[in-house]
This record gives structure tokens, sequence and C-alpha cells, in this order.
């Protein structure tokens, strides 16, 4: 059985934020999962993985919007590998952008993609937050703690 | 300097040689500059309230506390409702009188009363979600309408989603509320996301700021507003009659398939098959050897429809022989899946492509050339409806 926190505290707390920001990128997701069925109309059994990926990305996110509010560890856990996949293609996408456009990415994108899994990051792996999962500040946090 | 040319008609913009025009959902439309402005603004304006506060000043110092006493996710709230306040102020001042800027006046003075009422702890969550609800609603209906949606309409929009689902969250426990509260939130966010690409689509009816655009994915370069020529006319008709000519061999795929095309597997209405040794061949425009073949699947088996020719260099500029006959075009913002290799797409309003496939940003110039007798344009587009009632007309 998950290691989870229950709380009953609605709405307060930067978790709060996260279980937000979730919420949208799932829904983006699902957006993006109704595009690919359009698209997959003209690419016939070649879209079966693509749609199937991306709903279940979508599903994933969306599922783990609900956790990160029972104070699951490990969809704290799960949430930072799948920001670190976003962030990855973000950065393929930009390397992409520089070397045959020779511009970035645009603002949407930039916020979706780049501002947006950082912020969940960096949040999840606050002091504060780390504590909210009934886990101990990371090495560099303690030693930070202690110089204070 | 030069006018663009659009699939129906002249673009009255002027773009420098070598540069495209493109859908504005992947650009931020010159008007709303000032947005951006607004929004710096109103972070300057947070910096100059917390530093009045420290001084002393009366009103700061009651704003500054009132905003301290929130909740983490209501300060974030309260971020996001001024943001929009501000983006959308900023839009009033970047465009002439019109309905729609009453619209964004409006909308920036519900926002920002909303804003204030988060911070001065009144009853705000009802009037955050009418006016949230309204003013993302109203966008959709404009781009339902044919507004095309631009990159920063569509970060306004993220940022009033975000506020939207903090909103629609439910004070009270409960799983049913929450429930309620986020499947509302994705149907808000699915309806803004399908409105996005109805608008970006549709605008090739005209928009408020630029008139006729490309459809998303499609960069048209830089053309000419007249006639063509008699020579150009020549030119493109002795083309066209050498390619129809050459490649009337490839209506069956498997001659197609022994000169090197790759026909495995054709379906639907515009297959493309690529022949791999023309690709980077120098060859350009050569009627004898098109870089691609395009079938549809008819009521008796694949029928070759066009061809179509591509640079061999990204950034190339393709020869336009026939003048404004032979304009060749560009692809942006394509999705290619890496599960497996194939095109899945464009990029989404929301600046997403499928999970697991990477954005190709512009690919090489290419023109079609359909050779299907009787055929509306030889060079260009193919109205689908046409070469529908083509292959019924086939059985």
């Amino acid at each position: 059985m998950q290691a989870t926190h229950p709380t009953t505290q609605v709405e307060t707390g930067i978790t709060d934020i996260i279980r937000a920001l979730l919420l949208v990128q799932g829904s983006i997701a699902v957006v993006s999962t109704i595009e690919t069925l359009f698209a997959g109309l003209g690419l016939g059994l070649f879209a079966i993985p693509i749609v199937a990926l991306t709903a279940g990305a979508a599903l994933l996110t969306l599922s783990l919007a609900r956790r990160i509010g029972r104070r699951s560890r490990r969809a704290r856990k799960t949430i930072i590998w799948i920001e670190g996949f976003v962030l990855t293609f973000a950065a393929i996408d930009l390397i992409l952008a520089l070397a045959l456009a020779h511009r970035g990415l645009e603002l949407v994108p930039i916020l979706t993609r780049i501002v947006l899994p950082i912020a969940l990051i960096r949040m999840l792996r606050l002091r504060q937050v780390r504590a909210e999962f009934g886990l101990g500040p990371t090495r560099r946090q303690a030693r930070k703690a202690a110089r204070s | 300097m030069t006018n663009l040319l659009h699939s129906d008609g002249f673009i009255e913009q002027q773009l420098d040689v070598g540069e495209y025009i493109g859908s504005p959902l992947y650009q931020v439309i010159p008007e709303h500059g000032a947005a951006f402005v607004a929004a710096l603004l109103l972070l300057a304006g947070g910096w100059w309230l917390r530093r009045t506060a420290r001084r002393g000043g009366p009103r700061s110092v009651a704003l500054v506390g009132a905003y301290r006493q929130l909740s983490p996710v209501h300060r974030f709230l309260a971020w996001l409702l001024l943001t929009s306040s501000a983006i959308h102020a900023g839009l009033v001042l970047g465009h002439e009188a019109s309905f729609y800027t009453v619209l964004y006046l409006s909308d920036a003075l519900a926002l920002f009363i909303v804003g204030r009422r988060l911070i001065n702890g009144q009853n705000w969550r009802r009037w955050a979600r009418l006016v949230l609800f309204a003013s993302i609603l109203g966008y959709a209906f404009a781009s339902f309408a044919g507004e095309p949606p631009d990159q920063l309409g569509m970060a306004t929009k993220l940022i009033e989603l975000t506020a939207l689902g903090i909103a629609l969250t439910p004070t009270k426990p409960g799983r049913v509320r929450r429930l309620v509260g986020s499947t509302a939130t994705v149907l808000v966010v699915v309806i803004t996301g399908l409105a996005g690409w109805i608008g970006a689509f549709g605008s090739g009816e005209g928009g408020h700021h630029l008139g006729e655009v490309p459809p998303p994915g499609v960069l048209l370069p830089p053309g000419e507003d007249r006639e063509p020529t008699a020579a150009e006319q020549h030119e493109a008709d002795e083309l066209y009659a050498d390619t129809v000519a050459a490649t009337a061999k490839y209506q069956d795929p498997a001659v197609a398939a022994a000169d090197g095309y790759n026909v495995d597997g054709i379906t639907g209405q515009n297959f493309h098959a690529q022949n791999p040794a023309y690709k980077n061949d120098g060859r350009i425009f050569d009627p004898e050897h098109p870089e691609n073949l395009i079938y549809a699947v008819g009521p008796t088996g694949p029928v070759l429809i066009g061809v179509m020719f591509e640079m061999d260099n990204l950034g190339d500029v393709g020869p336009a022989v026939g003048g404004p006959l032979t304009v060749w075009h560009a692809h942006d913002h394509v999705c290619f899946s890496l599960t497996p290799p194939a095109l899945v797409g464009l990029t989404s309003p929301f600046g997403y492509c499928p999970a697991g496939s990477v954005t190709i940003p512009v690919t090489n110039e290419m023109i079609h050339l359909w050779t299907l007798p009787g055929v509306p344009d030889e060079f260009g587009d193919l109205e689908d409806s046409w070469l529908t009632e083509y292959l019924a007309a086939l059985a």
C-alpha cells in the first residue's frame, strides 16, 4: 500500500497550486488526445500507438492531480519524472527550432512545456512541500538549514 | 518588400523576401504588443507597492498586509486574475475603438475587481467563476466565429483556465464536489483548445487583424499581386504537360516501386510516395524526377492524382517559373511521432504535440502539381470535394 498523508486542509498550501496546474496540464493532454484521434483518421493503424500514448498521458496526469491532493509520495515522484520527460521533449523541440528555423519556442509552449514543468518540479522539491508528504529535507536543504 | 500571395487572393501586409507568412496561431499579432507591456507594468506595480509598504505608506501597507494574509494558492490566483486584467487593459490600448475594445475593457475591469475582492478578503469565488467563464467562453465564441487566435490570446486563456481551475476547487471536502469542479475545468480547457483550432482554420475568411491568412501549418512566401505574363503562363503550361506525360506510367504503383518510390501501404486520399534517391539529387522542378508521387485510394484501387516537387535544402527558395501560378510553400509546426515514425498533426493551440512526438519547426519548400484530367487548379491546393466526386465517378 502506498504511503499517503491525508489532510483536512482544502485550498491552502502549495500542493493546491500543484493540483490546479496538473489539472490544466491533464486537460491539455485530453485536447491533444482528441487532436490525435482526428489526425489518426488519415493515418489508419499507424495512429494507434500515438493515440494510446497521448490518452495514457492524459489519464495519468489527471489521476496524479487527484492523488497529489491525498499527499501520495508515489504520485509526487511520478510527477517529477513526467515533468522531466516534458522538459526533455521541450529541449529537443527548442534545439530543432534553433537549428532549423533559427528561432526559439513561442510564448505558449514556453509556458506549458518549460515554465509549467519547472514550476511543478520546483514546488514539489520545496522543503515545506516535502514535509507535507512526510519527507525530510534534501541533503542540500539540510546543509542550508544548518548553516543558517 | 512585396505583397503576399494567399490561396484566395493577396494579403495587404508586406514582408521582406525570404520571409514567410504563417498562421497567427503560432505568432503574436503586432497589435498585442501593448498587452505585454501592461503585464510587465503589473509586475513593476507589485514591486512598487511592496517598496512603498516598507516605507510605511498607509494604503500600501494595508494592501500588502491583506495580500500576505492570503494562502499561497490564493496569492497565486490573485496574480493570475490581475495579470489577465492587465493584458486585457493593454489590448484596449493596442486596438482602435471597436466592439472588441469594449469587451476587452469590461473584461479588464471585471478581472481587476475580482482580484481586488480576493485580496481584500471579500466574497470573490462566485464572481471569479462568472467572470472567468465569461472571458474564456467569449474567446471561444469569437474563435468559433472565425477570429484567429494568437499566442498572446492562448497564453491569456491558459492563465484564466488555471485561475478557473482554482476557483472551481470546492471549499468543502467531498469527492463529488471535487469531481464536478475537475470535470468542469477539463471541459472548459477542451472547449478552448477546440475553439482555438476552429478559429485558426476558419480565419481564412478574414480576421480582424490580418485579413486572409494561411491555415495553421502552412507558410507562404512573398508573392506578386498580378496576373501571370504570357511567358509565365507558357512556362507553367509546358511544365504541367511535361509532368503529366512523364508520370503517366506511375498510374501503376508497381512501376513507381520499380523506380524507387515508397508505395507500400497506400491509404487515404493524399498518400505521398517519396523517392529517397531524388531527395537531394540537385534536380529542381524536373518533370521526369518528381520527389513524391501522390495517390488516392479509389473504388478500384490506388489512383495517381499528382506529384509533389521538393527543394533539396531547408531555406532554398523554389523557382516560381510560372510566376503567381507556381507558388511554392513550406510547412511549420509539424508533429513527428517517434512511435512509429510518422507525421501525426500540428502543434496544438496549447503548444503541445502528441505524446512521444517532436515538433519539426519548418520544412523544405514544396509545390503540388495535380495530374488528374479537368482538375480545377493545376498547381497548389486540390479541393477535397472535387477529388471525392472524381473518385466516386470512377466506380
